[in-house]
């Protein structure tokens, strides 16, 4: 018997986030983005602080602390608390169990917050020394963090589906477009199909504006029981999630993502397919993952992503990434990038996306990928979220 | 350098790993024994022009190589091979080189 999941006990009721910054003071660490995100949670949900019975963290820059040095930092007591670190889907993994926290009553109301702050200089040390696997086998060739995992990915990925450098320019020029109505985004400016064919290349094919800009920042989420959700606003549930670790042990091409094991089961419990989706947030530290997830996805049935991009992502038909994903508001950290798409979803649901507001959204999805460990990303989670009626 | 590519290889069904494992996805089996590969092919092919933090970076040509046995490794590049190409591997400290024959 296939157990079907319904998680009617958990609303998002609150969601918040700090600045961006693509250079930290020095001295700011990731606590005080992850406290300036939970603040602003806590005022969009308007609860106080006390309330918060359970912590779900995501953080690749929060050493040497742990997830309870945080929460004794935050002033939290708990009964649940869960720490993720394995990479850019982490914070998706850390909703994922926060909600089922909610649900089998291991908490009443949960945190889910993710954070970094490693600046520059701190990000080069993380690339260098992610895992074994890069330190020891990939460091010394130049390797120089996922840019260069992701170039090679994204090679392929052009003689497989046919695409050249201006498809990629196309996504990249539509996201900076939504960029444009977030005022947390560090890049709003608007962008040419020149500006992006003339940038300086950083690993071929990947020029400047493929690579994901490294910001400083948090974000955090509030999940508590569906009467909590402020009034006068739409309760935001989830209707399905999916996860997948380590789907191909780095042994194929990395085309396909882990997203294209649970696509099948993502969609049955939503009940809905692609085409119900309204709005979307698909994880982006490279325009190529993009391609992948949604293809992984059954965006795209004929897998004709030279189409899709054309005539949906180009003319922003299909609003993905209408915060301007991680390529335009910046990464920060893996984690929180990832639940900067939770964050994004709810706030298109209840229609409170501003400039960027996508009329009458219902149905949302978001996703994350990451763990480069190798040559790809090992992790892949996605959530489907409802507004309800 | 040091010729060929240190890689592993499961005694009990053959499957040939790199970078180690410790249990064998195949046939679950956890006799992982060391195997020297001496080559293989250059599937994709990249140049690594800039690296965050780095200045006076010389660009470092970097490929996905499927080795004899068939693991998808990582290696530098030290010649003009390129993409199709059949490799000689090499290996200094832990990290895999590639060129031509």
């Amino acid at each position: 018997m296939t157990i079907r999941p319904t998680y009617d006990n958990t609303a998002i009721v609150g969601v918040g986030q700090s600045a961006y910054t693509r250079r930290p003071e020095p001295g700011a660490l990731a606590h005080h983005f992850i406290r300036d995100a939970v603040v602003a949670a806590l005022d969009d949900a308007g609860m106080k602080l006390g309330e918060i019975d359970g912590l779900a963290l995501s953080s690749m820059s929060i050493g040497p602390d742990q997830a309870v040095d945080v929460a004794w930092r935050l002033g939290l007591s708990l009964r649940f608390l869960h720490q993720d670190t394995n990479g850019g889907s982490s914070s998706i993994s850390a909703f994922g169990a926060a909600v089922r926290a909610i649900e089998m009553g291991a908490a009443k109301t949960v945190l889910v917050a993710a954070g970094d702050a490693t600046g520059l200089e701190g990000y080069a040390k993380l690339a260098a020394n992610f895992n074994r696997a890069i330190r020891d086998h990939a460091a010394a060739l130049g390797y120089g963090g996922p840019n260069t995992a992701y170039a090679l990915l994204t090679a392929r990925q052009m003689k497989h589906y046919g695409l050249d450098k201006s498809d990629y320019g196309h996504m990249a020029i539509a996201q900076r477009i939504w960029a444009a109505g977030n005022p947390y985004a560090v890049y709003r400016d608007p962008m040419t199909m020149d500006d992006y064919l003339n940038a300086p290349g950083v690993v071929d094919p990947l020029c400047r504006f493929d690579c994901v800009p490294v910001v400083a920042g948090g974000q955090a989420v509030i999940l508590s029981a569906p009467d909590r959700t402020p009034k006068g606003r739409p309760k935001v549930r989830v209707r399905a999630l999916g996860y997948s670790f380590n789907h191909d042990h780095q042994a194929t091409d990395g085309l396909k993502t882990g997203a294209s094991i649970f696509a099948k089961d993502l969609w049955e419990q939503a009940g809905a397919g692609p085409d119900d989706i309204d709005v979307a947030s698909i994880y982006d530290d490279y325009p190529a993952m993009v391609v992948a997830q949604l293809d992984d996805l059954g965006f795209m049935p004929d897998h004709d992503a030279k189409r899709f991009i054309a005539n949906r992502i180009r003319d922003r038909s299909f609003p993905v990434n209408t915060w301007g994903g991680m390529l335009s508001a910046g990464q920060p950290g893996g984690p929180a990038g990832c639940l900067n798409g939770v964050s994004e979803i709810t706030l298109q649901l209840q229609g409170r996306a501003g400039a960027r507001q996508v009329p009458d959204a219902k149905l949302g999805l978001t996703t994350g990928y990451g763990m480069t460990m190798y040559r790809y990303g090992a992790t892949a989670g996605a959530a489907i979220l409802e507004r309800q009626a | 350098m040091t010729p060929g590519l240190n890689a592993w290889k499961c005694a009990d069904c053959g499957t040939v790993y790199f970078p180690e494992r410790f249990l064998c996805r195949n046939c679950g089996g956890h006799h992982i024994g060391t195997v020297n590969v001496a080559g293989g092919i250059i599937e994709d092919m990249t140049i690594v022009r800039h690296v965050v933090g780095q200045k006076d970076w010389k660009p470092r040509p970097i490929a996905t190589v499927l080795i004899d046995g068939g693991a998808r490794i990582l290696a530098g590049v030290t010649d003009d091979a390129g993409p199709g190409d059949r490799v000689t591997l090499s290996q200094e400290e832990q990290a895999p080189y590639a060129r031509k024959p």
